[in-house]
């Protein structure tokens, strides 16, 4: 047996060298094959969808093994080469000669003869299957990531789906990137980084992961840690997301709901009753407002009222002109919470209708101070529907200021656009329940409210089911990406 | 008369009923009877009363009022058969011979009885042996003068008018027409048919769109009245729009067993219509008097206004004493 004079480390120096180097530039498949003292055995390096580097160990066998047959090592070793190595020049071939001997002079005849354009390392001591996994984690990207991002098609705002780059081919690990994009659901958003194999030619999910992020722009750091793994170290609470593609893509929006402009929510809400039924009242108006804190954040965006109405007195020889209790207009979302809890139930005076004609018409007086580009709500809640303006042969009495509900709403609705609903303690249950008109918007049970959809049909938000769960870039922001 | 601590009821003690009265269960009777005082005392033709000609009459009397006037609801339903012996007693009339003109005689104040059968009112559609229908049989034939209440309301809803009505004429006309007292083969009664509940918005409505409502021009309210001559029509209307198609036939059912010019009809209302202070008029927009309260009964809204609830009675004493009663505004 030979003995090498060359000392192990710049011998497996330089196969690391001829490795890596190999690692960065073979195109489908890289053959190294480890001769040492005991044996032979055949690795085969390929590159996976996303371009990260894989190395499998094809074939093992001692020398022993090879001739228990009868078979001389050069014909044995021929076989296992015509077998597993690729006979295509492009292919390159390393052979790492780790001791040296007959056995070992001839697997390298018969490895010549199959390829005879395969490189010989000598290289003592090294261990190949070891330093494959290194060279790979440590190889360049052979192929370009990117984050996956929505923007508006500029001809008809349709949401398209492109790239915006990370990194690019020859990107090593350790490199680092910056990418500003926006969040558009308080969800949070999904990070899915694809590789390109080519300028038109997208591969594979390189990875995906939620990250629960607040609505709103970010500048997102993202590290390559090495081929088919991307990181975005500074986001906590990323989870790894296991749908399919097809399955995010279907739950996205074809367009970017318009971000709702300013907005007002006018909650009126029924005191009279029991406290349990006020209570119950008040949670959903409470509810609501605290889905539009969270979904609005910005309190120049959004304004709430609260005004709590009660019943009307009969029976006294001057007419009733009590007038609902305004607890606050045009607050923020924590003035507005604050204000509900300053509504105190009030005992029934009458039991088939409120007085909601009147807070209708003190709501409509004060609308006429708004700006005239918001975007006004009215969620009523409560029991009794409002008084005619006129007795019927329902026998309710009319509102003592005549004061007509479908007059006043209607105008509402034309001046300001007044979208409205309610949330009714009983469902109506005449077809032409005045609760109807008023829930021309949506109307819900107090038993069986969805908050968020209310929201939404009250104009106040965004879709809720169609929230665009990808990160968002403007026509503007978007300066190099592809699709 | 003797005054009493008996029980009020006895319809063969003392001189025979004036008036009966009659309907069907919850149309109104009991209201009628209480807002009859209250109508009384209002009355601009002063110096007429209701009084009760015994204590229990008298303390139900007061109850009655109270229920109106203080608690602004209505007495409860009849639950059983009772009788008040009341008695309205008017003005004393100076009286002359006609022979002797220049000595007045003193002066004499005339009186109606008011034995009152105050009953469930499905006691009507009971069967014979009920102790209760042969003592209301019995009043009916033993008096001479009827209030019949007829509730355009219930007859929507409910409709069983013409049963109580039928079976009860049926019985009394068996009773008194098989001899030969009553040749003409009429019941001899004057015969008041009300309508109530003239506040109710149906009938109200009613009486309005189907033009049967006139304007007195003297009544600084403005309360929609319905003419005494097109009552009777109005009646026949309302009969029509009943609940039961038998209802039509109810006015011919009058007519065919009491003498055409001993039946009056009139339009009553217990409470009368809301009338709101500020306004001081009616106001065809808000007239209800009569509202649901939120512990599940009825209020009275405002002020009682009773409607035509004494001119029936006063007619019919007018009719039963002639002599007595004369030459009043609410005669004829």
């Amino acid at each position: 047996m030979h003995h090498f004079a060359k000392p192990a480390e710049p011998a497996e120096g330089g196969l690391r060298g001829e490795l890596a180097e190999l690692i960065a530039s073979f195109r489908e498949r890289l053959a190294v094959v480890e001769i040492d003292a005991a044996g032979i055995r055949v690795f085969e390096v390929r590159a996976d969808e996303v371009g990260a580097t894989r190395h499998t160990r094809r074939a093992s066998a001692k020398w022993s093994t090879l001739t228990v047959s009868g078979e001389e090592v050069v014909d044995a070793v021929h076989r296992i080469a015509r077998d597993l190595i690729s006979a295509d020049e492009a292919d390159p071939v390393l052979i790492a000669r780790i001791a040296d001997g007959d056995e070992q002079q001839a697997a390298l005849r018969a490895l010549r003869r199959w390829r005879p354009s395969a490189r010989l390392v000598e290289a003592p001591g090294a261990k190949v299957g070891e330093l494959l996994g290194e060279l790979a984690a440590e190889a360049p990207l052979r192929q370009t990531y990117d984050l996956i991002v929505a923007r508006e098609r500029a001809q008809d705002g349709r949401l398209e789906l492109v790239g915006r780059r990370l990194f690019g081919a020859g990107a090593r690990p350790g490199d680092a990137t910056t990418v500003a994009v926006t969040c558009t659901d308080a969800g949070g958003m999904l990070l899915a980084v694809s590789a390109w194999s080519g300028p038109l030619q997208p591969s594979e999910l390189v990875s995906a992961h939620h990250a629960p992020l607040p609505p709103g722009r970010h500048v997102l750091r993202a590290v390559l840690e090495r081929p088919g793994l991307v990181r975005f170290p500074e986001i906590p609470g990323l989870q790894p997301d296991t749908r399919t593609w097809e399955e995010v893509v279907t739950t996205l929006p074809a367009r970017l709901q318009p971000a709702p402009g300013p907005g007002h929510l006018v909650c009126a809400i029924e005191t009279a009753g029991t406290r349990e039924e006020f209570e119950a009242r008040c949670h959903w108006a409470g509810y609501v407002i605290d889905v539009l804190a969270e979904r609005r954040p910005d309190p120049q965006q959004l304004q709430v009222s609260v005004v709590g109405y009660g019943t009307h007195v009969y029976g006294t020889r001057r007419a009733d002109r009590s007038r609902p209790a305004f607890a606050v207009w045009s607050a923020s979302t924590g003035q507005a919470r604050a204000a509900l809890e300053s509504l105190r139930p009030t005992t029934p005076t009458y039991p088939h209708a409120a007085q909601l004609e009147d807070m209708l018409a003190e709501v409509s007086t004060r609308l006429l101070r708004q700006p005239a580009n918001t975007r006004t709500a009215l969620l009523t809640i409560g029991a009794r529907p409002p008084h005619p303006p006129r007795s019927g042969l329902d026998r309710v009495p009319a509102c003592p200021q005549r004061y007509d509900w479908l007059a006043l709403l209607r105008e509402m609705e034309q001046r300001h656009d007044l979208r409205s609903a309610v949330i009714c303690d009983h469902p109506p249950a005449a077809p032409t329940s005045p609760w109807h008109r008023l829930g021309s918007t949506a109307v819900f049970r107090v038993d069986a409210v969805n908050a968020e959809e209310l929201a939404f049909r009250l104009g106040l938000v965004s879709e809720p089911a169609k929230a665009l769960s990808l990160p968002f870039v403007s026509q503007s922001e978007d300066s190099g990406g592809r699709n | 008369m003797a005054e009493t601590d008996s029980a009020p009821g006895d319809p063969e003690r003392g001189r025979e009923p004036d008036i009966a009265m009659w309907g069907a269960s919850g149309s109104g009777k009991t209201a009628f009877l209480a807002a009859l005082s209250i109508a009384l005392n209002k009355s601009r033709d002063a110096g007429w009363r209701l009084i009760g000609e015994n204590p229990v009459s008298r303390t139900e009397l007061a109850k009655l009022r109270n229920t109106l006037l203080q608690a602004r609801t209505f007495p409860a339903p009849t639950e059983a058969l009772t009788y008040y012996s009341w008695m309205i007693i008017g003005p004393p009339e100076t009286r002359r011979r006609w022979w002797w003109p220049w000595t007045a005689l003193p002066a004499k104040a005339p009186k109606i009885k008011l034995d009152f059968l105050d009953l469930r009112g499905d006691l009507y559609a009971e069967s014979e042996s009920n102790i209760d229908k042969q003592a209301l049989i019995t009043s009916l034939v033993k008096s001479r003068g009827l209030l019949y209440m007829f509730d355009p309301d219930r007859e929507a809803r409910v409709g069983d008018a013409f049963k109580h009505l039928d079976a009860a004429l049926h019985e009394v006309a068996g009773r008194m027409l098989v001899g030969d007292e009553y040749e003409d083969g009429k019941l001899p009664h004057y015969i008041a048919v009300c309508i109530t509940k003239y506040d109710d918005p149906r009938v109200l409505r009613i009486a309005m769109e189907e033009g049967f409502t006139e304007r007195d021009p003297g009544d600084e309210l403005r309360i929609p009245q319905v003419p005494p001559d097109r009552v009777r029509d109005f009646f026949r209307l309302l009969c029509q729009e009943s609940y039961d198609h038998n209802t039509e036939t109810i006015l011919d059912l009058i007519e065919a067993f009491f003498h055409k010019d001993r039946i009056r009809y009139f339009v009553t209302s217990s409470v009368g219509l809301f009338i709101d202070e500020e306004l001081g008029r009616f106001d065809p927009d808000d007239f209800l008097n009569v509202i649901d309260n939120a512990g599940g009964g009825l209020t009275i809204r405002g002020a009682i206004r009773p409607m035509n609830v004494m001119e029936p009675v006063i007619w019919l004493g007018s009719m039963l004493r002639p002599g007595a009663i004369r030459n009043r505004p609410w005669n004829g």
